[in-house]
């Protein structure tokens, strides 16, 4: 049998340097790498929640600034989708969940009306800025990392823009509002969790 | 013992793969076999040092050149020309050639892997190095498609591994690879025009929902 000494390949295996963080404390790429593929899966859902809701509202006054709305989260994802593959990322394997969710998370919402499907971008809108904010506050100082600070920063920009609409056309008008708002935030929250890991 | 300087160091990690790939191709894949090859090499502590989890830190490296050396050998042929199934079929193939130099280690590194309390080890090996070979072969896909695609070459991978690793002809193992990915690549097209059928269907209900809503409310 030929005996072929292997090529010498990175250290991959080389212990990392433990000094930088406590155990079990993510280092800085790993948080990186959660917050991507957070980011990633999250701009998809939301893609999905607009259009559910544009299926019902579409034909409604409502309906173009769904469209302007969509348009910037495709915009989104499409750059997060970017960085997935540019960091060999692995995307969030409930990917379906996220579509299918927030699709019927969109629909549902706007068939409690226009106020209803305005609730719903102000609860999202508002998880998601927090969690942009984080990120933020993580990548401020890391220079190598400034593309995806802009990024960031672009679509937390974007995101409050929506909120804003959101609150501009009546959310706060919806039936049950503290109870919608306080349930959608809820689910938001858990979803980027979930998706951080899974 | 400096952690960075190995300059020093009687042998290297490839030394020291090179010889537990030499020991396994007689005996079964154990931790024993690291103190062997250590002391054969002349420095019985030294693998704790590079490879500090033991043999699994080893198989890792294993697979990771076996990866490394499966893109060099692309860089020898112009494989930017090639089609997408072309290009993930030679780089199989390729990294199965490579595993077939160290048959009998192979052989025991499979039977190694096919413990249950290793399973996640092997399904991780087998996903990184689907995941090499996607990359490579231009793989976009960001979406659960990522993981079918994975999972689908990891299967046939590994099948045609065992078909290689039990003796047949080079030429049989690729008839094998392309049949498998013939047969299921035409079953999962059947399955998303499926999938996309469902969808359409599910994606209408809202909107009906809507007409009806506005009815009612008319």
């Amino acid at each position: 049998m030929p005996h072929t000494k292997p090529s010498a390949p990175s250290e991959t295996t080389a212990p990392k340097d433990e000094t930088t963080n406590f155990p079990g404390q993510p280092d800085l790429q790993e948080k990186i790498t959660e917050y991507v593929r957070v980011n990633h899966a999250g701009e998809y859902g939301a893609t999905y929640i607009y259009k559910g809701q544009l299926a019902v509202l579409g034909h409604t006054e409502i309906g173009p600034e769904l469209k302007h709305m969509l348009e910037q989260e495709e915009e989104h994802h499409r750059r997060f989708c970017d960085e997935v593959v540019k960091r060999d990322i692995r995307p969030s394997l409930l990917s379906p969940f996220w579509r299918i969710g927030g699709y019927a998370l969109g629909a549902a919402s706007a068939l409690l009306g226009k106020e209803g499907a305005m609730a719903c971008t102000v609860a999202v809108e508002e998880a998601i800025d927090e969690h942009y904010k984080h990120q933020q506050d993580l990548l401020k100082d890391v220079e190598e990392e400034k593309p995806l600070y802009d990024l960031v920063t672009k679509c937390r920009e974007e995101e409050l823009e929506h909120r804003d609409t959101g609150l501009e056309h009546g959310a706060e008008q919806a039936m049950a509002y503290p109870l919608l708002y306080k349930a959608i935030r809820g689910l938001s929250e858990i979803a980027i969790r979930v998706a951080k890991k899974v | 013992m400096t952690s960075k300087n190995t300059a020093s160091f009687p042998f290297s990690k490839a030394d020291f793969l090179a010889k537990v790939l030499e020991i396994t191709e007689n005996q079964d894949w154990r931790e024993d076999v690291m103190v062997q090859a250590a002391t054969t090499l002349g420095e019985p502590g030294l693998y704790h040092h590079y490879f500090p989890k033991g043999i699994e830190d080893v198989i890792w490296y294993y697979h990771d050149i076996l990866n490394t050396q499966m893109l060099e050998k692309m860089d020898q042929i112009p494989f930017d020309a090639l089609r997408t199934t072309e290009k993930v079929t030679l780089l199989a193939l390729t990294r199965i050639q490579l595993q077939k130099q160290h048959c009998q280690a192979n052989r025991k590194l499979l039977k190694y892997l096919a413990h249950p309390t290793r399973a996640p080890l092997g399904t991780r090996l087998v996903f990184k190095m689907a995941n090499t070979i996607w990359r490579r072969a231009g793989d976009t896909a960001t979406d659960l498609n990522y993981y079918s695609k994975r999972a689908i070459l990891g299967t046939v991978y590994s099948t045609s591994l065992v078909k290689s690793l039990q003796g047949a002809e080079d030429k049989a193992v690729e008839a094998f690879f392309k049949d498998q990915v013939q047969t299921i690549f035409k079953v999962t097209g059947v399955a998303k025009s499926i999938g996309s059928t469902v969808e359409k269907t599910l994606t209408s209900i809202p909107h009906c929902l809507s007409l009806l809503r506005e009815r009612f409310r008319g």
